[in-house]
């Protein structure tokens, strides 16, 4: 996957561009999906699709504590998608500001 | 809903605050009763002195001095009272940090001290000297305090603000004039102070001078005071400041006095018990509530 | 006896030098008294002052804010984190309560920052999830599991009184539970808010059995003198001691503002 589509499965809605703000600005946060989406202001089941798929882009861990499935940030991966996105937002303004 | 503070006023009408204690409602005019021993005193000392013959014609008949009874009035009359002044002055200067209760603390132990310490020595078989020589130079210590705090109620003054300096200040303050007079006491002891009292031969110009400044300092402060008085309408100042002017009265009685225990010099001592009575009546007069009674 | 200080002069001086170690100490008090800045001093200063890491544990406040907190008096949370000193953690209360398995909540910031001193942010949302009926055992549960840990803990509990209102201490419910119980408490005194501390329990050590008043300052929490000069300060509503307002009068009749309420 390109780092174009990266961009574009990670902000690919307000809700996870949402999902994404809170655990870069929170990575502290380890709670379950109930949790994160009370977090948001949304419910669970609006949110379970987009923090699956955080869960297998590797963002957000995924594991069970007691009886309870718990997210928490992957503070490794969230550093370099970090780096991505600035290297695409970088190169996407250099090539917007070559064009005419 | 209860008042949740004692120092902050009920409302009696709407608008209406009753007066913090010890002042004096608007429309009060201080009583007379109060003041009506000053000019008694005054005339007492005034014809006594006209009367009374010189001292080596006074007769033992006018001479009333029973053992300890002096040491006993000064005590319970202007020590206790003194120290009741030095009391409720540090626990005010320790709440507001105000250099004037400091001072004003620094002066009722002095006095306090003075009268203590001068009118139980003062019984020495060696004679009055010692004593003397003690609650003159307290008078006139005290005396010197009360002119200082007296004289910054008419200046700006800013509080120390900071509890532990209050704490250190006053220490030093009340240690200081306890120190002091404790050197004065042993200095007088030894002799080592100049004389304030001969037998036979009566006060020393170094006593007159000591006494009279000491006089005239209380008075002073006694109007320093009064003008606040009066400016306030404080009926704690009203009792204070007849209490310097009494003070002031009696210490000047001296001058007069052929000798001690002479009527002259019962009626000095008696303006300056009645001034420490005032004093104590000042310091009650802070414990009363807000109900302005009369006197 | 070994003692987890907290860095606070005065208050560490009340409590003879600090907390007990290993102790799980109650602070409790109502909104805005100043429990979160206590807390957070107390990670902050065992960080920079006695090279004890630490955890913060909220379940309610968002680390954001925290951060945001702690920046306005000089505590830089994200760079301790960085350094694996500190480690904001921010979860559901129910989730502090799983036990199934071998691991727990809290096994994982344990192990990653090997902290000496945990603040769990607050006992109260804890007791939302849990019946009231259980809420003793799940505590111990708590302060057992922190204990077996070798943690210092601070634990948070929000008291629901104002100013003017006694505590009940039935209102913290398990402070039976706790070695150490320090209350924060606004007080009314002529027409302003202050605040008071107090320790009420220490396990093991003598303390400091007076009211201070404490105030917090663009540094932190900052313990000042004993309110010596009121009675009732835990009624919220405290009055002057009879000498302590005679006093007042004194200064006031020889002050030069001549009348303290025109």
């Amino acid at each position: 996957m390109n780092t174009g589509e990266l961009v574009a499965r990670l902000l690919a809605s307000e809700v996870r561009g949402d999902i994404l703000a809170l655990f870069h600005r929170n990575p502290g946060i380890i709670d379950t999906l109930e949790g994160v989406a009370l977090r948001i202001g949304k419910r669970a089941e609006s949110i379970e699709e987009d923090i699956k798929d955080f869960v297998d882009l590797g963002i957000l861990r995924a594991r069970r504590i007691g009886n309870s499935k718990v997210l928490s940030l992957n503070r490794e991966r969230d550093r370099e998608t970090q780096q991505l996105l600035a290297e695409h937002v970088k190169n996407s303004s250099a090539g917007s500001s070559e064009q005419p | 809903m209860g008042r949740t503070n004692r120092n902050t006023p009920e409302t009696g009408q709407t608008g209406h605050f009753s007066q913090p204690a010890g002042t004096l409602p608007s429309g009060w005019r201080p009583t007379l009763v109060g003041a009506v021993p000053l000019p008694v005193f005054i005339g007492l000392i005034t014809i006594f002195n006209i009367i009374l013959p010189s001292p080596a014609l006074l007769g033992a008949g006018l001479r009333f001095e029973p053992p300890l009874l002096n040491s006993i009035l000064y005590t319970v009359f202007i020590s206790l009272t003194s120290f009741l002044v030095a009391y409720i002055s540090l626990k005010g200067y320790l709440q507001t940090g105000s250099a004037i209760l400091l001072l004003l603390g620094s002066a009722g132990l002095a006095w306090g001290s003075a009268s203590l310490v001068g009118s139980w020595l003062g019984s020495l078989p060696a004679g009055p000297n010692v004593g003397i020589t003690i609650v003159n130079t307290g008078a006139l210590l005290a005396s010197a305090f009360h002119v200082a705090s007296g004289t910054l109620t008419s200046n700006s003054t800013f509080p120390e603000n900071r509890p532990r300096v209050r704490k250190s200040l006053s220490s030093i303050a009340y240690i200081g004039v306890l120190s002091f007079m404790a050197i004065l006491t042993l200095t007088s002891l030894e002799g080592l102070v100049p004389p304030f009292f001969v037998p036979g031969v009566g006060q020393t110009p170094l006593r007159m001078a000591v006494l009279g400044s000491a006089s005239a300092l209380f008075a002073v402060s006694s109007l320093l005071f009064a003008r606040l008085c009066f400016t306030s309408k404080s009926r704690i100042l009203y009792w204070y400041f007849l209490g310097l002017g009494m003070t002031s009265v009696g210490l000047a009685a001296v001058f007069f006095g052929r000798a001690p225990g002479d009527p002259i010099s019962w009626t000095g001592r008696a303006a300056q018990f009645l001034g420490g009575v005032y004093f104590l009546k000042a310091v009650l007069t802070t414990f009363r509530g807000v109900h302005p009674t009369g006197t | 006896m070994s003692r987890t200080r907290t860095g606070i002069r005065e208050l560490d001086d009340m409590l003879r030098g600090g907390f007990l170690e290993g102790d799980a100490v109650l602070v409790a008090g109502s909104a805005g008294t100043g429990k979160t800045t206590l807390a957070l001093q107390y990670l902050v200063n065992g960080i920079t002052q006695f090279r004890e890491r630490g955890i913060y544990l909220t379940f309610e406040q968002l680390p954001t804010q925290l951060y945001r907190d702690a920046e306005s008096f000089g505590w830089d949370l994200r760079k301790l984190e960085d350094e694996n000193k500190l480690r904001l953690i921010c979860t559901s209360p129910n989730l502090l309560q799983e036990t199934g398995g071998e691991e727990n909540i809290l096994t994982e910031p344990i192990r990653e920052v090997q902290p000496q001193r945990i603040v769990i942010d607050s006992l109260s949302h804890l007791a939302m999830y849990t019946d009231e009926k259980d809420m003793r055992k799940e505590l111990y549960r708590l302060i057992m599991l922190l204990k077996a840990r070798s943690l210092s803990s601070l634990l948070i509990w929000e008291a629901n009184q104002m100013a003017g209102q006694s505590l009940h201490i039935s209102d913290l419910g398990s402070s039976f539970l706790v070695d150490c119980i320090l209350l924060l408490k606004h007080v009314e005194i002529e027409s302003s808010i202050r605040k008071a501390l107090v320790v009420l329990k220490m396990r093991g050590s003598d303390h400091d059995k007076r009211l201070r008043e404490f105030e917090i300052t663009p540094t932190g929490v900052n313990v000042s003198a004993p309110f010596t000069q009121y009675e009732g300060v835990l009624t919220g509503s405290p009055h002057r001691s009879l000498t302590e307002e005679a006093a007042n009068n004194w200064a006031l009749a020889f002050g030069k503002n001549k009348q303290k309420h025109s």
